[in-house]
């Protein structure tokens, strides 16, 4: 058993990166193969995972360390947040892979290369999540921007070059802030692993100033995916990707990457309570709060769908880095659930887009009057996630608004209730219009590069159908059934508990 | 002690709150359409049953559900539940008729099922977080039914609906959250402490006043209430109405007051409504109009009820007062709303015409608070318990609430004059919508004469008989007066003030505010949406912001500006560090 445990951190990445080379290798034509492929790995990685929550649950120790160059080490391990990471992004691998296959198998690019890179980017992220150390986790960050740019420019178009441009200097850039960070921070106080409740507090008498620069270095250099403004122009560029790839990006990848590093580096490299002494928090928290307003108003003033919603996903992830940026274990709960509950909602929003342009071609939210009655359950899943944005009960937005508020308030800051209530207001303001128009307007005739209604049958294809009806339905019930055992609140109340020492 | 009653709570309990979600959600099934459109309403019967058959203290929580999800039974939620299940049940019923040609039918009773899951739930919550789940399931779904139609003027007030929605989601969350971090605690009736505690008593007094039409809140009841479907205006004036009233009986503590300030704000704004809602009732044209006013006066004479409440001296007496209050007016204006559209639907002076005119009028009275009606003894009954307020309220509000009566029974009187030429179309209502009227009009006669519960205000009532006939003598007078008048043609028109009055003044105001809220407004009150609308809407500000956007993208403006701000922190921390 403990050899298997010691293995399990590094046959976890090994379940996408070896289907991801195979991958590369198969002609183009073997679809079936291809196929088999990527669901049977995603598959098996879902069985590895409800191992290891089991496994972590139960006080097993999944630990693997590989020598890189001396005196640094490759380190992959399982701790309760890196669980929350790796469960959520094996989930939405999986259903995502689903509406990959369905949405991008009959165009006509390279399917091979997509699905190689889809699996690398997915093997980033995992070690993203498992990663031990500073190192180790910048190995897996440059790797996710590397895996992710062919994808952003699957099209080829010369709109998604540009794009791709765009996302590579900002990334490359952020990822070269983030390593000369690093650097630092190692010629200071050597390799050191993540710790819960942070692993500087030691060095507080020696290096205060510096330790406050390679804050806001790391920071800066994570809130380029995290998108933090003004850091985040790329992301409303990006959306020119694929529906899948998008919903993958602003669900579990790139952006979460960047959230995830955050949390890490605020908890388990500094320690909020170290970074509450050094008064680093506060900044960061005033960050997000302007970040998570100008998004917001930014989202309302977008006519295309998935502009609006990538603006959306700019002041939605920065609910983490509030989370993040306020002392006390609520808002902490608040924030780091986010992580899950955003992933859910959002993944449901761009797959909803994603099926509204393949079956009617339409694009613009203009344009979209009456398409309730076309897809009425692809709709359905759009609605609930949509109100699971505004906050409202009993959707999984909800809860972790809550916990912000709750934590904002006993922290002495109440300011934060009144970020939430702008954010809440302009959510509602950006999609409540989109639902009425959805279900309460008459279809109009379609437009040129619009299809008219399909004939019987299902709306969509059942495979672009289930992921987003899915993740809806994990949305709503991680937020009706918070409490429930196992449910994301329940485990971030876990890792709560640790990082504070309750 | 208690007996066992015949149905277990954990049984009937989650069934109250559940079964018409379930119904809305079999109704979205293709296939059940026609059957699940005529058993929507039947899905209020097990709140109705919980009502008539659970002793108080009855509880379920759910560990998994939400933060601990509890329903239970209490006496102020036993009263409410009795009339808001029996209105749903009699308006739902009046709707299978109502509706029986309407093509979109289905999607009606689908957000009539879930207003009405929300509006029965909200009752049996026992903590903050279920009942503001069922508070904002019933205030989206309403919208469905606000919009039915779907002609301009139900768009529109709509729109106006939701925005208030809205601000009033967060208001109550903003509320909930500073409460429960000062306390630490979900429980409803606790108290409200810490610094925040006055910012916590406004919060709720707006969050839940747009739900109860306080002034001046309340622009969006009239246009809502008149332009739904009559079966969703007897229950949005009739049930809904009073999530607001029992919000506040749930959230405000009872023997914890802050001096008498909050006491006196409830009754001010309360007789603010009362009187000017009937000013504004009496110029309005379209009887649904009135009827919304009226509820807003209504609900002000309540609101009066809540602060006197507030004195901390009078609250016990003052809480079921309230709650008689809510039952007699929920049943008298769900009676009018389908009285009036059954007189509508008869040809004027045959008995079926008859039959409905002599429904209006004994429906009428009772909200005037004529002798021998439930409304004498829910106005005796709140009476009863100013008895223990300072004297110099005691008096003034002797004076005033017969006044209100006075101007109820105006208001009433217009309404009546308004009805004279209604009777017009030929097709009979059918027999449900008759046995559903009928019903309700059968309750407004009886609920307060045989319920327990009421039996000292019906003493109050019957001692006070005289004393509660002469507001209506005086109201009747004036109203008979104006009738007569205008029967001679020796009657000048009143200006007709639109409907939802402060609305204009609001837009207006929100115009004038310009810049973002002006976007924020037009894209709330949907329809126009971006392209077309930021063309011409879109003011200088936000123009700036889009051209710094652009500019952001540009990758080398990036780049710089990070560099500059890396080199500042930099520089900072060489400084302070």
């Amino acid at each position: 058993m403990t050899t298997f445990d010691a293995l399990m951190p590094l046959l976890i990445p090994l379940t996408s990166l070896i289907p991801g080379v195979i991958i590369f290798m198969l002609p183009e034509e073997r679809r079936t193969v291809r196929t088999a492929l990527n669901l049977g790995a995603a598959g098996v990685k879902l069985g590895l995972v409800a191992v290891m929550v089991w496994g972590v649950l139960h006080g097993h120790v999944y630990e693997t360390r590989l020598p890189l160059l001396p005196g640094f080490q490759l380190v992959l391990a399982a701790d309760a947040l890196s669980v929350l990471l790796v469960a959520l992004s094996s989930v939405l691998w999986f259903v995502t892979t689903l509406y990959a296959v369905a949405y991008l198998e009959h165009a006509p690019q390279s399917r091979s290369r997509f699905f190689g890179f889809f699996s690398l980017c997915v093997t980033s992220t995992i070690g993203i999540a498992l990663a031990g150390n500073l190192i180790t986790f910048l190995i897996f960050y440059e790797m996710l921007t590397l895996t992710t740019y062919p994808l952003v420019v699957h099209r080829g178009t010369p709109e998604s070059m540009r794009a791709g441009k765009i996302y590579l200097a900002y990334t490359i850039g952020g990822g070269a802030l983030f390593l000369a960070a690093t650097a630092w921070l190692t010629v200071l106080v050597g390799p050191l692993d993540f710790t819960q409740g942070g692993m500087l507090g030691g060095y507080a008498d020696r290096y205060a100033g510096q330790l406050r620069v390679i804050f806001f270095m790391l920071i800066a250099g994570l809130g380029v995916k995290a998108a933090l403004v003004p850091l985040h122009g790329w992301l409303p560029q990006a959306m020119i990707a694929p529906a899948p790839v998008s919903a993958l990006l602003h669900a579990v990848a790139v952006v979460k990457a960047g959230a995830f590093g955050i949390v890490r580096v605020v908890y388990d490299v500094y320690g909020i309570r170290f970074a509450a002494e050094l008064g680093l928090l506060q900044p960061l928290a005033l960050i997000a709060a302007v970040t998570i307003v100008y998004g917001s108003v930014m989202a309302l003033l977008q006519d295309d769908l998935k502009k609006r919603l990538a603006f959306s996903t700019v002041s939605q992830v920065s609910y983490i880095a509030l989370g993040a940026g306020i002392l006390g274990p609520l808002a902490t709960l608040g924030g780091m659930v986010h992580l899950v509950h955003q992933g859910l909602m959002k993944i449901t929003l761009f797959f909803c887009a994603g099926n509204l342009a393949e079956s009617t071609g339409i694009h613009s939210i203009r344009r979209m009057a009456g398409v309730g009655r076309r897809l009425p359950l692809t709709m359905g899943a759009f609605t609930l996630a949509a109100f699971g944005m505004i906050g409202v009960p009993p959707m999984a937005g909800f809860i972790s608004k809550w916990y912000i508020g709750l934590g904002g308030v006993a922290a002495g800051e109440s300011w934060v209730i009144a970020v939430l209530a702008a954010s809440t207001a302009l959510n509602a303001a950006y999609f409540l219009p989109i639902l009425h128009l959805v279900w309460f307007k008459e279809p109009e005739p379609p437009e040129a590069g619009e299809r008219p209604q399909r004939r019987g049958g299902l709306e969509v294809h059942w495979m672009l159908l289930l992921p987003p009806v899915l993740t809806a339905l994990l949305a709503l019930t991680s937020g009706l059934l918070a409490g429930a055992y196992l449910s994301p609140l329940w485990w971030t109340r876990l890792i709560v508990a640790r990082e504070y020492q309750l | 002690m208690t007996p066992t009653p015949p149905i277990p709570p954990e049984l009937l309990l989650p069934l109250a709150a559940g079964l018409p979600i379930a119904c809305a959600l079999a109704l979205a099934a293709p296939g059940w359409r026609r059957m699940m459109s005529c058993v929507i309403p039947f899905a209020a019967l097990p709140a109705a049953a919980a009502a008539a058959l659970l002793p108080d203290g009855s509880r379920v929580a759910y560990d998994g559900v939400l933060l601990t999800m509890q329903l239970g039974m209490d006496p102020t939620g036993r009263l409410f539940l009795l009339f808001t299940s029996l209105l749903w049940l009699a308006s739902g019923l009046f709707g299978v008729g109502y509706l029986s040609a309407d093509p979109r039918r289905a999607r009606f009773f689908f957000f009539f099922a879930l207003a009405m899951s929300g509006n029965l739930g909200l009752i049996l919550a026992q903590e903050m977080v279920g009942f503001y789940l069922f508070f904002a399931l019933m205030s989206f779904s309403a919208y469905g039914l606000v919009v039915h139609t779907g002609t301009p003027e139900a768009l529109q007030a709509g729109r106006i609906y939701l925005c208030l929605v809205v601000v009033g989601e967060i208001s109550i969350f903003a509320a909930m959250a500073l409460l429960a971090a000062a306390t630490g605690d979900l429980v409803l009736i606790g108290s409200i402490q810490g610094p925040h505690g006055e910012t916590i008593r406004y919060l709720f007094f707006i969050g839940f006043g747009i739900k109860a039409g306080a002034l001046p809140l309340h622009v969006w009841l009239p246009p809502a209430h008149s332009t739904a479907p009559t079966p969703a205006s007897a229950v949005l004036s009739g049930a809904m109405i009073k999530a607001g009233l029992l919000g506040w009986l749930r959230f405000l503590p009872i023997a914890e007051t802050p001096g008498a300030f909050w006491g006196e704000f409830y009754i001010i704004t309360g007789l603010a409504a009362a009187f000017y809602a009937v000013a504004v009732g009496a110029t309005q044209t379209h009887p649904k109009t009135i009827l919304a006013y009226s509820s807003i006066s209504q609900m002000g004479l309540i609101t009066v009820g809540v602060g006197i409440a507030g004195f901390d001296s009078a609250a016990a007496a003052a809480r079921p007062a309230i709650a008689l209050y809510a039952i007699h007016h929920g049943f008298a204006k769900g009676a009018l709303f389908l009285g009036v559209a059954i007189l509508s639907a008869t040809s004027k002076g045959s008995r079926a015409a008859v039959i409905a005119w002599s429904g209006l009028l004994l429906a009428a009275l009772a909200l005037a608070g004529a002798p021998l009606t439930s409304g004498a003894v829910a106005k005796a009954g709140l009476k009863a318990s100013l008895g223990l307020m300072p004297a110099a309220w005691q008096s003034a509000l002797a004076l005033l609430l017969p006044l209100a009566a006075v101007g109820t029974t105006v208001l009433m009187g217009r309404l009546l004059w308004v009805l004279r030429h209604q009777s017009t179309a030929g097709r009979l209502p059918a027999a449900i919508m008759w046995g559903s009227w009928l019903t309700l009009t059968a309750a407004v006669a009886t609920v307060l004469f045989l319920l327990p519960t009421a039996a000292a205000a019906r003493a109050a009532a019957l001692a006070g008989a005289w004393a509660a006939l002469w507001p209506v003598a005086i109201g009747g007078g004036v109203a008979a007066g104006a009738w007569m008048a205008a029967c001679k043609g020796r009657f000048f028109n009143l200006p007709v003030v639109p409907s939802g009055d402060l609305v204009m003044l609001y837009v207006a105001g929100i115009a004038w505010g310009g810049g973002i809220v002006e976007r924020v407004r037009a894209v709330c009150t949907g329809g126009r949406l971006a392209a077309e609308g930021i063309g011409r809407l879109r003011p200088p500000a936000l123009l700036r912001l889009q051209k710094i956007e652009s500019l952001l993208t540009g990758w080398h403006l990036a780049g710089l500006l990070f560099l500059l701000l890396i080199f500042a922190i930099f520089l900072k921390s060489l400084w302070g560090g």
